[in-house]
């Protein structure tokens, strides 16, 4: 739960705005294009002190906190 | 009417003498402040001039071939200026040899700093052209780039690749309103040119059309356009009176 508090405050820090980010909110839902995703996902990588690389295929907020859990385990 | 320039802030590489300082003045005119990342030349002539035109302008040390210490001071930039809303990468050497004496170190300290530098500047100010949801940036290539010169493979190789790094970033971040294009210079008077004897200078002009060798003043103007254009992106000007047509 705390991955996914803390991915929320880096997407509304980036969208500028306050948005209800949950587990099943996906990156189109937020309307992030491939630039966005990039943008994000380098900044999580910095905030986590993770590798997430460029092949991560992931949809949800959901799946992204698990993928930084099981590479912070 | 005023530029879209005005008050804005533009990055201009190298801008103590010659092409470079002749852009930054000409951007200054428009009423825009100045970054100047520079090296070995002292910064404070063009400082100075830049500053009695009523702008901000600050000079900054750094080889933009030096991947660390280009983002240490473009985040100096954003820090002192509070945004960048364009770039114009035109920092530049030469080591001309042909290519049966030219050495290793040669070709790769060419590349280092006419193409790995404006990757560099380009890559660390790009999340901030991102975030302004705009930028303009404008890479000075050459137009040995386009057709090759004798005595420049490093040179030449080096400002080919700008025009591909100018289309590919053109490409990559036109949905966030950041234009990227690149002006191709031909024989331009410098202090390089001046040096040169007046049947050098005559065996120049032979190949020019327009029969003369251009200033760096017609180089800004080029540039000046871009940057005031927000409809053209991944293009080429050539200014080198139709040397190469």
């Amino acid at each position: 739960m705390e991955t996914i508090k803390t991915l929320a405050e880096i997407v509304n820090d980036y969208k500028g705005e306050q948005l209800e980010v949950n587990e099943n909110t996906t990156f189109e839902d937020l309307g992030f294009d491939s630039l966005d995703k990039v943008d994000l996902m380098m900044q999580v990588e910095e905030k986590f002190e993770v590798t997430l690389g460029d092949d991560l295929v992931v949809t949800t907020i959901g799946e992204l906190a698990a993928k930084i859990d099981e590479l912070k385990k | 009417m005023d530029s879209i320039l005005k008050g804005k802030t533009v990055v201009v590489t190298g801008a103590v003498r010659g092409i470079g300082l002749a852009i930054a003045e000409l951007c200054a005119q428009k009423g825009a402040n100045i970054a100047i990342p520079y090296v070995f030349v002292d910064p404070a002539p063009a400082l100075e001039k830049l500053r009695a035109m009523g702008v901000k302008a600050e000079a900054y040390e750094c080889n933009v071939a030096d991947f660390n210490k280009t983002k240490e001071v473009c985040d100096k930039i954003i820090a002192d200026f509070g945004a960048v809303d364009a770039l114009v990468n035109n920092a530049g050497i030469t080591a001309d040899k042909l290519i049966l004496r030219m050495t290793e170190e040669d070709f790769d300290k060419v590349i280092a700093v006419n193409l790995k530098g404006a990757f560099n500047m380009t890559k660390h100010l790009t999340q901030n052209f991102m975030r302004n949801r705009g930028g303009a940036i404008v890479n000075i290539s050459s137009v040995v780039g386009l057709m090759g010169n004798a005595g420049q493979a490093n040179y030449s190789a080096s400002k080919a690749g700008l025009i591909g790094l100018t289309k590919t970033v053109a490409r990559e971040l036109s949905s966030r309103g950041v234009t990227c294009n690149a002006v191709a210079p031909g024989f331009i008077a410098t202090a390089m040119t001046d040096a040169l004897t007046p049947e050098q200078q005559d065996a120049i002009k032979k190949q020019i059309p327009l029969g003369f060798i251009g200033n760096p003043d017609d180089v800004a103007k080029a540039v000046v356009f871009f940057l005031e254009n927000r409809y053209v992106t991944g293009e080429v000007i050539k200014v080198d009176g139709g040397m190469y047509i």
